[in-house]
């Protein structure tokens, strides 16, 4: 038996080009476009999953923030972070700068949210032979900042789900 | 203020508002409506949260609008899609007022600003492409790097190897080459004739194979870097009579002719002697080499066109070279292709062990040839004054 649905706001934070928009195209629509389309500003989506918690199954709308990765948005970042529950943070495992550079978002985010849910994606594992992140790098990362982490591949779906569902049970619980 | 006037605004700039109470139930509504939500006219009367998804997860902001604690709430480059294109809007939620200054709910602005936004997105895409293609041009520069230094370093094993191979091949080959003249002379006692030319073909080979390893061993030490040249002034028209005298047995075994043409008072050269000796060596023996019996080998010391430089020239009437090998003869292990010049023997290290000793030095080599009318090669030394 399900309760009624609860809205929580997650957004998703990384440098341009790491696959964020792919990630929600792929948890919301299941598609993937290997073609970049850069994002400017924000887009919001919806998808409802069901979670088990404390004895009881919750209808848990999430409410996407797929946010501009681009340098001249960090400006506008924090008005689109307000009320945010939780955040998926993505790096892209073919360009490691793009793992430390999760640091200034993280700062961001616990400013303006401070008790928001963080998970790390590690996207584009489909990549295997252009990685340049070992999954040692990336937990290190994840055991440093205290998040939960996946590897996932937009385009293949792997790990993709699961991040969201984590996210969620984490808000959840936290809540 | 004329309402056709404000209709005038609102469609130019694109902008809609939609007024709500303070249980944020949407009121009334002005403006460009359509870009509030698809269908405005079914939306009065609804909550605004349910119109605005970007509201959502958001209520705290709202609320400290009505409570005063906040002066609006502002969203920017919100993207919808709206029949597969995206249209790009400013939000902002303000404090509505009635007359005595109360607040009775919100306004929500909204601004359509796709055609901004379109542009936005084109600089920001092009700005990222080129920023990964940079990324990637980086990435490739550090492992084209890396690859070099291991080519170097590869190379540099060879080189040891070939130099350490070649010395180790020099040693025997000195004892051999002893005991051989001692048996010439007759030192271990008389010798048929038979025995002699079977001894004078031994010694030949053993003194080819002298040659060899020197060149692989000169070829090693050029490449490791580890050649050190001692510049001083040089007469180079004696170092060139010199040479030329040591090859006149063999060019009169193959009944070549030889001519050496030298400015008087030739200023002496800044050279290194043991090695401006092997490059003019390796010039003559060249020479020798490729031209057929009969021909001539002409060789020339005269100042250069350009001051401050002599310029040695060697000429012969050989087999010539053609304009593909031109571009190769001072290459490493270059062999050509052509049947006439396969039938000579080396190691094709000659001209490059030449060349690179010539650049060692500060001079410069080149070649003018036609194939089946001879070469010249031309050296340019520098002068010492």
């Amino acid at each position: 038996m399900t309760n009624a649905t609860v809205n929580r706001k997650v957004c998703l934070l990384g440098d341009f080009a790491v696959g964020k928009t792919s990630m929600v195209r792929r948890f919301i629509y299941e598609r993937f476009d290997d073609k970049y389309l850069s994002t400017i500003g924000v887009k919001v989506s919806r998808k409802t999953i069901v979670v088990s918690h404390q004895t009881q199954l919750i209808n848990l709308s999430l409410i996407l923030w797929d946010l501009a990765g681009s340098e001249e948005f960090d400006q506008l970042r924090s008005s689109y972070l307000r009320g945010a529950s939780g955040a998926v943070l993505v790096c892209d495992l073919t360009r490691p700068e793009t793992l430390p550079n999760l640091s200034t978002y993280l700062n961001d985010l616990r400013r303006v949210s401070p008790s928001a849910q963080v998970i790390l994606a590690a996207n584009k594992a489909d990549l295997a032979a252009e990685q340049r992140l070992t999954s040692a790098e990336i937990e290190a990362y994840a055991v440093d900042h205290k998040v939960p982490f996946h590897l996932t591949s937009a385009k293949t779906g792997e790990g993709v789900e699961n991040i969201f569902r984590q996210l969620g049970q984490l808000i959840l619980i936290r809540q | 203020m004329d309402r056709s006037l404000i209709q005038f605004v609102w469609r130019a700039r694109q902008i809609a508002v939609a007024l709500t109470d303070r249980n944020l139930i949407i009121r009334e509504a002005y403006g460009q409506t359509e870009i509030l939500a698809e269908e405005m006219k079914s939306c009065l009367g609804c909550p605004l949260l349910d119109v605005v998804p970007e509201l959502l997860g958001n209520q705290r902001e709202l609320e400290d609008i009505l409570s005063g604690r906040s002066s609006g709430y502002r969203l920017d480059y919100v993207n919808r899609e709206v029949e597969g294109r995206t249209r790009y809007l400013t939000i902002e939620d303000l404090p509505y007022r009635d007359e005595r200054g109360e607040i009775v709910g919100i306004a929500h602005l909204v601004q359509d600003i796709t055609s901004q936004g379109e542009l936005e997105q084109q600089i920001t895409q092009n700005r990222n492409q080129l920023i990964l293609l940079q990324e990637q041009i980086k990435r490739q520069n550090l492992e084209l790097i890396a690859a070099n230094a291991e080519l170097r370093r590869l190379s540099e094993l060879k080189s040891d190897f070939i130099a350490l191979a070649a010395h180790d091949l020099r040693t025997p080959l000195t004892s051999i080459n002893g005991y051989l003249e001692m048996l010439l002379d007759g030192q271990m006692g008389p010798l048929t004739q038979e025995e002699v030319e079977a001894l004078n073909n031994i010694q030949r080979s053993s003194l080819r194979l002298v040659s060899l390893t020197d060149e692989l061993l000169n070829a090693a030490r050029l490449e490791a870097g580890r050649l050190d040249l001692v510049l001083k002034p040089v007469d180079l028209a004696s170092l060139v009579q010199a040479v030329t005298d040591e090859y006149t047995g063999q060019i009169h075994s193959k009944r070549q002719r030889l001519d050496v043409e030298m400015d008087a008072h030739i200023p002496p050269a800044l050279c290194d002697e043991k090695w401006a000796k092997v490059i003019v060596s390796n010039l003559v023996s060249n020479a020798v080499k490729f031209t057929p019996e009969s021909g001539q080998i002409t060789v020339r010391l005269r100042m250069a066109e350009q001051t401050g430089f002599l310029l040695l020239s060697v000429a012969d009437t050989g087999i010539g070279i053609s304009g593909q090998d031109q571009e190769l003869i001072f290459s490493r292990w270059f062999r050509s292709k052509n049947p006439s010049s396969m039938k000579a023997q080396g190691a094709g290290l000659g001209l490059y062990i030449t060349r690179s000793l010539v650049e060692l030095h500060g001079g410069e080599i080149w070649v003018e040839s036609q194939p089946g009318k001879g070469s010249v090669l031309f050296v340019k030394f520098p002068l010492a004054t």
